[in-house]
């Protein structure tokens, strides 16, 4: 019988894959940084007509709160279009990853050659299976909502306790709510690897249906906990990578031309490293499923 | 996957939540309750309540009342005498009580019902109510009988009126003994019980305010409103205190006496003199920590007790403290008092916090988030509350009718007071984000505007309302008054009216009368608006044009930004640029106009404007280079505008600060790509 991989062999064989197809990883990796800077820039541009010519935004970008309170509340409707679009382009960014993960998947599977096969192989899988991936994040959109929504009012009531007791033991002191918190934090872990390997599974069975998939992919999580571990990564990677910049950012400063030039530098490595991490876990879950001896439909 | 290791998961889940029981159990070991242990016997103060030559006030008022306090029941049983004096030109055949803590006995009262049992973050529950009971009111050895008040054809026996046997003549003094039993409610409204912390404050019969309106005399009490205060005469309080060994009190005065009862009870005897209300606050975990404050050459003791683990707030409570009654003393008047003592309720009392009594207050704003020095809550409160020793403990207006007049002031005054002793913000300042509190204001300007500034409390359409019109409308109209009309001469205006007004009970004339005669004007076009209309200012730049003079071709406007194209040859043409800008606020006031032209030239015209002429003003200018920014109010005077951002006007916008906001909203942006997306 065949043994459950490791997950640092499965992590191993991510950060082969990122070395091996380095120039998918950049393009797919960078995607999120154009998006982001497209919603930044129009998003300006927008503000730049309706305030740009304030002083009193001028005051509310170097740090005036009351300025910033006084601008955002000058022009509601504005400020509420201006997060709508953002909205709606992140909406859309979470569709086109799921092109990129299907494709992503693909290519691991199918390890093509040359440039052009990759390209093939990237654009065939993400296009064939977007549909399928989608129906998989509709079919856990309800479980995801009710996770975050639990996790959202369990760290508030936490908040409240460490603002109240002045001490961050006083989450200790909070039993309910901590483990409300933790429960909702392993749920998510699960939920997602649970996703991530149903989107291999159709990948893989395209033809055998996504709540199949979704079962399956339970089945795998359940036999083998240490998915869990494997899956971590990527939202560690996340937090880490947005720390370093955030800490970096106060450093750099955020007014003159030099220093925006370098936080964009600086974001563009955040979003690799983040990137580079969701990559070792999905190629990872790849690697697991292979060697895995859990999946029945194998 | 096999039995084995099914077992052994289940094995590692179980050590793993065994470990966590532990875990949590320890943390709950470390906060059970510390048992109560005898405290020392306070020592009594040789200094007297005053430090300046008394009697302050008319002493109109004035009660003796021996109180024991009941830790277990929640109670303070009490006698007290009250001496009135009618110092009136009517005779009085009965006399208005207040028995507020029957506001907190049920669901039926009209406190309940205005504030529909919320009070800030406190909710009056089942099991929570509190109450007055009055044995008997006697008048020598008459027993007096009394009719409770009835507001809109319901009894409210928050307000009593006594009948008394014997009329009490012009110069007079009637002795009114009560007996009465307080209950204290679950703390609400800032008063009551949380756990072993009692806040005691509007726990004993107080009488009204006869005044003259007009040419009559009335008595001012009102039942107790919802978000209302309090109005009372002043006088001097003895007051004796019986509490358990192992309570620490705080009160308003000095400790004049302290002795053993027996083994278990302790009684301690305050004295105040020239103050118009008494509270104390008794708990067996508070810590004091005390420092003194120097005011012309006396010295006032400043106590802070608060609850342990909170020394470091304590400090900085103290500190400003003792820096607020010296700013505050500077600005306006002496404080005449030896004593002031901050208490600072625990969180799970924090339905007393923010309250003001004479010499004693409450404080709040500690917090894990607050614990950095620059996040200045805690001392903005705690300047809020001991100006009201001066906008309140001195000048004691009718907070049931003119809430605007101590709240309002006083908030003003904390800007003053805060701008003064703090280096930076008096809010906050941290992370590169600065706040001052006066811009609070500014934000919830508009929020629920709906009433005048100067009406009763209870009329406002909400507590929100009333918070927006009464304190941060109030402050910013006197903020823009003084901006306005000059620093120096409105301190100086303002200390007049503290001077002439202390310990007396001033109106909306009394402080108009004092602010016109010394700034020399009449300021009917300021107040009227201001207090009665919901009046601000409304100012924006409606267009700028600039064209060369020969051939006036227009280059830029406000609503069409072009290029400024030079359209003639000469080497240096003159541009004539005009400037429209308008008020359509409600209030009319002197707005400077300061134009910045491209070769950095400045010119400042002042916009005289005190309502009677047009709502706009058009300025022109010659000059040699086209206009680069136009800003109203440059230096920000007027606070008390919803212009907001149509107050500037530049010729090209400011791409640093698209940058700053392009870099924040990208980050954010991609952050949540990555995290919901791939």
């Amino acid at each position: 019988m065949k043994k459950h991989p490791k997950v640092s062999s499965s992590w191993l064989s991510g950060w082969r894959f990122a070395s091996r197809y380095f120039g998918l990883f950049l393009v797919t990796g960078l995607l999120s940084t154009a998006m982001a800077s497209l919603i930044g820039f129009m998003g300006t541009r927008t503000l730049v007509m309706l305030f740009g010519r304030s002083t009193l935004f001028d005051d509310a970008m170097l740090g005036d709160l009351g300025a910033l309170f006084m601008v955002v509340k000058d022009l509601p409707a504005a400020m509420v279009g201006i997060f709508m679009f953002s909205v709606t382009c992140l909406g859309l960014y979470i569709v086109l990853s799921w092109f990129v993960v299907a494709g992503l998947i693909h290519v691991s599977i199918m390890e093509p050659e040359d440039r052009r096969s990759v390209s093939l192989t990237m654009g065939g899988g993400g296009l064939l299976n977007l549909w399928n991936i989608g129906k998989c994040a509709a079919l856990t959109v309800v479980p995801w909502i009710a996770i975050y929504a639990f996790t959202i009012s369990g760290v508030a009531s936490l908040f409240k306790s460490i603002n109240e007791e002045m001490t961050v033991w006083a989450v200790f002191r909070n039993p309910v709510d901590l483990v409300q918190v933790l429960l909702c934090l392993l749920l998510g872990l699960v939920l997602s690897t649970v996703v991530g390997f149903a989107r291999i599974h159709i990948v893989r069975f395209p033809d055998k249906g996504v709540f199949f998939a979704l079962m399956e992919s339970f089945k795998l999580v359940r036999r083998s906990p240490k998915t869990l571990a494997l899956t971590l990564l990527a939202p560690m990677g996340w937090i880490v990578f947005s720390g370093v910049y955030l800490a970096l950012m106060t450093a750099i400063g955020q007014v003159g031309a030099t220093s925006m030039f370098a936080l964009f530098i600086l974001r563009v490595f955040v979003s690799l490293g983040r990137h580079l991490c969701a990559l070792i876990v999905l190629i990872g879950q790849v690697h697991w499923s292979n060697e895995s001896p859990a999946l029945s439909s194998k | 996957m096999s039995r084995e290791s099914l077992n052994k998961n289940l094995k590692a889940v179980a050590q793993g939540l065994w470990i966590l029981v532990a875990f949590i159990a320890f943390s709950h070991c470390k906060s059970a309750k510390v048992p109560w242990k005898a405290q020392e016997l306070p020592v009594a103060k040789d200094t007297p309540a005053l430090i300046e030559k008394g009697p302050l006030s008319d002493r109109i008022a004035n009660y003796s009342i021996v109180a024991s306090y009941d830790p277990a029941e929640k109670t303070v049983n009490g006698e007290s005498t009250l001496v009135w004096k009618n110092t009136s030109d009517t005779i009085v055949d009965k006399v208005p009580v207040h028995l507020y803590l029957n506001a907190f006995k049920s669901k039926e009262t009209l406190f309940y019902k205005e504030t529909k049992g919320q009070f800030r973050s406190d909710a009056l529950k089942d099991g929570g109510w509190g109450s007055i009971s009055v044995a008997h009111f006697k008048q020598g050895e008459d027993t007096l009988e009394w009719d409770v008040e009835e507001y809109n054809g319901k009894a409210e026996d928050t307000l009593v009126w006594v009948r008394l046997k014997t009329p009490i003549k012009p110069g007079e003094s009637l002795t009114l003994k009560s007996t009465f039993t307080s209950k204290l409610p679950k703390v609400y409204a800032r008063t009551g019980h949380a756990k072993d912390f009692a806040l005691v404050g509007q726990w004993f019969p107080k009488i009204g305010v006869l005044e003259k309106k007009g040419k009559a005399w009335t008595w001012q009490a009102s039942v107790f409103h919802g978000f209302s205060e309090f109005y009372s005469d002043f006088g001097v309080y003895d007051v004796t205190i019986n509490v358990p060994h192992t309570h620490v009190v705080g009160a308003t005065g000095v400790l004049v006496s302290s002795k053993k009862v027996d083994e278990t009870m302790r009684e301690l005897k305050f004295l105040a003199e020239d103050v118009h209300d008494f509270a104390f606050v008794v708990d067996p975990y508070l810590k004091k920590i005390s420092g003194v404050a120097t005011v012309a050459g006396n010295t006032i003791d400043v106590d802070v007790l608060y609850y342990p683990k909170r020394k470091n707030f304590a400090e900085r409570h103290l500190k400003v403290a003792i820096d607020t009654l010296e700013k505050m003393s500077e600005l306006y008047r002496a404080y005449p008092w030896s004593s002031l003592t901050v208490v600072d309720p625990p969180k799970f009392a924090s339905g007393a916090s923010g309250m003001e009594y004479p010499t004693f207050i409450t404080t709040s704003g500690d917090g894990f988030w607050t614990a950095n020095k620059n996040v200045r809550l805690p001392e903005y409160v705690t300047i809020h509350e001991i100006g009201h020793q001066w906008f309140q403990g001195m000048l004691a207006s009718n907070e049931t009718q003119d809430a605007w007049l101590d709240e309002g002031i006083n908030s003003y005054s904390n800007a003053v007071v805060g701008s003064e002793i703090h280096e930076g913000p008096d809010f906050l300042d941290r992370f590169g984000w600065e706040l001052y509190g006066s811009d609070i204001g500014g934000v919830i300007l508009g929020e629920d505007w709906l009433d005048p500034i100067d009406q009763p409390p209870h009329r406002f359409v909400s507590f929100s309302g009333y918070g927006a019109m009464t304190y941060q409308h109030a402050s910013l109209a006197f903020l823009t008054l003084e901006r306005t009309m000059g620093i120096h001469s409105f301190r100086q205006a303002m200390k007049k009216y503290t001077e002439e007004f202390a310990f007396k009970h001033p109106t909306r004339q009394d402080l108009l009368g004092v602010l016109e005669r010394e700034m020399g004007e009449n300021l009917d076009w300021f107040f009227e608006p201001v207090l009665d209309k919901r009046g601000a200012a409304s100012l924006s730049v409606k267009r700028v044009k600039c064209g060369k003079e020969e051939k006036k071709v227009e280059t830029v406007t406000k609503d069409a930004p072009g290029e400024v194209t030079d359209a003639s040859s000469s080497e240096s043409p003159l541009y004539d640029c005009n400037v429209l800008v308008a008020n359509t606020g409600r209030l009319a006031l002197p707005v400077d106009i300061e134009v910045t032209f491209v070769d950095g030239r400045k010119e400042t015209h002042v916009w005289q404007d005190r309502g009677e002429g047009p709502r706009w003003k058009k300025v022109a200018f010659t000059s040699t280079s086209p206009i680069e920014l136009v800003e109203l109010d440059p230096d920000r005077k007027i606070l008390l505008d919803k212009g907001g951002v149509e107050r500037s006007w530049k010729l090209v916008p400011n791409l640093d600060s698209s940058s700053v906001m392009i870099s924040r909203v990208s980050f954010l942006t991609q952050s949540l790509m990555q995290w919901f997306g791939f």
